[in-house]
């Protein structure tokens, strides 16, 4: 007998995986041939021995440490810039507790001299932004913009299903302060603390002329800011998640944010059922879908590239 | 999906509950479900290292929830989670400039004292093969994967799956002395 058996063959016919006519084959052969019997036999024993070996199974310390690190922490996105290794988790956490109690104590023996979310007011050329560090932080302080939460009554741009409201810009601080006071917007107003009520009113207008939103507010007027955060950019990266989302989103906002020390844009839309096209009225955008990106992912990526890449993303009911 | 719900849900179920709600208990069963298959087969791709293996299974799980929207069910989640788990090793292994040590940095649980020289060489044996040759042979072997399962774990096709466990298998030979080949 000749033509012997390939080892591929004898291995995948120990597996179980070789069609009935063939595995007929190799048996009818394997009867016949001492040479393919002992090389089944030294891959059947490899098998085995490579089966014999333990399933490891994590310790019940581990699969703590595992599950803080992955539920307790920073949520759905928990990112690629923040993977710390579960061994120096710990070590790494007491050092940041002794960080963080220096610079409280700086801080509280100084005079405050920055405004916090809370206290927001005038544009600052340095704003303080909104660092994140877990998706329950994100949600909460969307859903607690008033932009969100309380200006559906004030007047809905869209006339739609309570849903005109916008959020301003500026990492809820100065621009959120001045879009108190403000019209209800209409369209998504841009990145930067300073970006002015008046910008957020005009580009308000311009999405509120065109009720799917989208399109106006490319065009709409936007400042200037950072090199990392401006305006133009966060209009950028609104309508490329707009055009790649997985449905029909209506941007509401691009604000300036941190996630875990890193900036990213907090990128903020309504979302409901499609919208029959030219009819001039929309559906009821009664959800709320949030993206985190990283600014430089936003210039650098675009459709499902950019959307793999998010540092966060969820999606939940407006409030 | 409430608890008792969730419990009996499907993964995919479960990712889609996840990614429509933002629901974190979908994340948790998964998380309980998965964890331990992901850490073994990081494991074993990984040298027998107990901190690699932990560091890759957290990234994968990571990884599952930043990317759970982008999750069409063209697979079984399973299937997902062991590419992204086969994904992360090899990244591990390519980052990582480091010599494997078996066993070095974890205790070892209770065995039979008749297993542990053998198994020392198969896991010393292991680790010197090819980490695509690693990987299959691990999930074939040692996860009672099919080829089928293997291939779309992977990437590679079914026939590269199966020559690629046979070649493990024959390095395997060389690199092992099995005890009923040694006695005559």
């Amino acid at each position: 007998m000749n033509d012997h058996l390939d080892a591929t063959t004898i291995s995948a016919y120990l597996d179980e995986e070789l069609q009935a006519a063939e595995r007929v084959r190799v048996e009818e052969h394997l009867a016949g041939c001492a040479r393919c019997s002992s090389q089944r036999r030294s891959l059947q024993a490899m098998a085995a021995a490579v089966g014999q070996l333990p399933r490891e199974e994590m310790t019940a310390d581990e699969h703590r440490a595992l599950r803080q690190a992955i539920l307790g922490a920073p949520s759905p996105s928990a990112s690629r810039w923040s993977l710390l290794p579960l061994q120096r988790w710990w070590a790494l956490a007491g050092g940041l507790g002794l960080v963080l109690i220096a610079v409280v104590g700086f801080v509280a023996l100084r005079p405050p001299s920055h405004p916090t979310l809370d206290q927001a007011a005038a544009p600052e050329s340095a704003p303080q932004l909104l660092d994140f560090t877990s998706g329950d932080e994100i949600e909460a302080a969307v859903a607690s913009l008033p932009e969100v939460s309380g200006r559906t009554s004030g007047g809905s741009a869209g006339g739609d299903g309570g849903d005109g409201s916008r959020l301003s810009e500026g990492g809820g601080d100065a621009g959120e302060a001045a879009e108190r006071g403000a019209p209800p917007p209409a369209a998504p107003l841009t990145a930067q603390g300073s970006s002015s009520a008046d910008e957020g009113a005009g580009t308000a207008g311009s999405a509120a002329g065109g009720a799917a939103g989208g399109e106006a507010y490319a065009e709409g007027p936007l400042d200037a800011g950072g090199s990392t955060f401006s305006s133009k950019n966060g209009a950028v990266c609104l309508d490329k998640v707009r055009e790649a989302g997985p449905a029909r989103l209506e941007p509401l906002a691009a604000k300036e944010a941190r996630f875990r020390g890193r900036p990213a844009w907090l990128l903020v839309f309504a979302s409901g059922p499609e919208a029959p096209p030219n009819d001039g009225q929309r559906p009821p955008r009664d959800r709320l879908e949030v993206w985190l990106l990283a600014p430089e992912d936003c210039r650098g990526y675009s459709g499902a590239g950019l959307l793999d890449r998010a540092l966060y993303h969820s999606t939940f009911d407006r409030p | 999906m409430r608890i008792q719900d969730l419990e009996s849900a499907s993964d995919e179920n479960l990712v889609a509950s996840f990614v429509r709600s933002g629901d974190r208990d979908a994340l948790e069963v998964l998380l309980r479900r998965h964890e331990s298959s992901v850490f073994g087969l990081a494991y074993r791709m990984l040298g027998g290292s107990r901190a690699d293996a932990l560091d890759a299974t957290q990234e994968v799980f990571l990884t599952v929830f930043r990317k759970a929207s982008s999750f069409h069910h063209q697979s079984a989640f399973k299937t997902w989670l062991y590419r992204l788990t086969v994904n992360t090793c090899h990244d591990f292994g390519r980052k990582r400039a480091r010599t494997p040590s078996p066993m070095a940095d974890g205790p070892e649980p209770p065995e039979r004292p008749a297993d542990v020289e053998t198994r020392l060489s198969v896991e010393a044996a292991l680790q010197q093969l090819l980490p695509g040759q690693r990987a299959v042979v691990v999930m074939r072997d040692l996860y009672g994967m099919s080829y089928g399962e293997i291939a779309a774990s992977t990437g590679v096709p079914v026939g590269t799956v199966k020559s690629r466990i046979a070649r493990a298998r024959m390095r395997l030979a060389e690199l092992l002395t099995v005890p009923e080949e040694r006695e005559p």
